[in-house]
């Protein structure tokens, strides 16, 4: 369970903001005109890397090893916990819970939030 | 059952969870849980559950932006639509580190296979590349559109 957008395994090493994936992409047009559409491929002198980032990720997707879900406020965490949780009871003593959020240490009810100004849009 | 809290007064798990409500994805999020569970389960597999980074603590509710009858029959439809409001959004709508708009629509690994051949849905990608589709992506915005009826 992670926070949305959070880096995660594998794709992390392609973050969109510090090495952004489309910089590892070459687009290759066909030179006789022919009607199929042109090809992407990997630029060459990251294609090592990519590769063992890609195989490793192609593995682990392959023998279904690896879930992950997203929460973005505590509610969503704590309901996601509880009923993981209660998932996970069926494995006994199989599971280990590695609880490294760093979840706020309060939060407020859904009754006692504001509700902001509302926003009118009439010359758009 | 109730825990003791700093300022003195109690949590109650029970209560908690019988007033706040749960997110709308639960039971999709559970039930692709259960089926991994289930599988890990028959393999004879153990399973470690690891929770990182940082929850938000929401402080309001989500804000609302008000269209008029007459703007909602004058404007154009769908996606052009939606687009057209979210571009008038406020900045505060936009959230920090959300994936700019060429890289919104792409999980960039689901498309490769392991011997560096492109999947057909890749396609997508060299037609943003060109330039053809780069719009702001609307299902990121926390904001609600409700329509105002006369």
């Amino acid at each position: 369970m992670h926070r949305q957008f959070s880096l995660q395994p594998f794709s992390r090493h392609y973050s969109h903001s510090t090495n952004p994936f489309l910089d590892f992409l070459e687009i290759e047009t066909n030179p006789d005109e022919s009607p199929k559409p042109p090809k992407i491929t990997a630029t060459p002198s990251k294609y090592e890397d990519l590769l063992e980032v890609l195989t490793a990720y192609k593995s682990v997707q392959q023998a279904g090893v690896l879930h992950t879900l997203t929460f973005v406020t505590i509610d969503d965490y704590l309901w996601l916990l509880r009923a993981v949780s209660q998932e996970l009871s069926v494995l006994g003593r199989n599971v280990l819970y590695y609880l490294a959020a760093a979840v706020s240490d309060f939060f407020l009810p859904r009754e006692k939030m504001v509700r902001p100004y509302s926003l009118t849009v009439d010359n758009l | 059952m109730t825990t003791p809290v700093s300022d003195g007064s109690l949590f109650s798990a029970e209560s908690y969870f019988g007033t706040q409500p749960p997110p709308q994805t639960l039971d999709h999020d559970i039930a692709s849980v259960r089926s991994f569970v289930h599988r890990q389960r028959d393999l004879g597999r153990k399973v470690v559950l690891v929770t990182v980074s940082a929850a938000s603590s929401v402080l309001s509710l989500p804000a609302y932006m008000s269209l008029s009858q007459e703007w909602w029959d004058n404007c154009p439809v769908g996606a052009q639509r939606v687009s057209i409001v979210v571009s008038r959004l406020p900045g505060l709508f936009t959230k920090a580190h959300s994936f700019p708009p060429a890289t919104s629509r792409v999980r960039f690994l689901d498309n490769f296979s392991a011997g560096g051949s492109l999947a057909r849905a890749s396609i997508v990608s060299s037609r943003f590349l060109n330039g053809l589709s780069c719009r702001r992506p609307a299902r990121y915005s926390r904001c609600n559109i409700r329509r105002v009826l006369p």
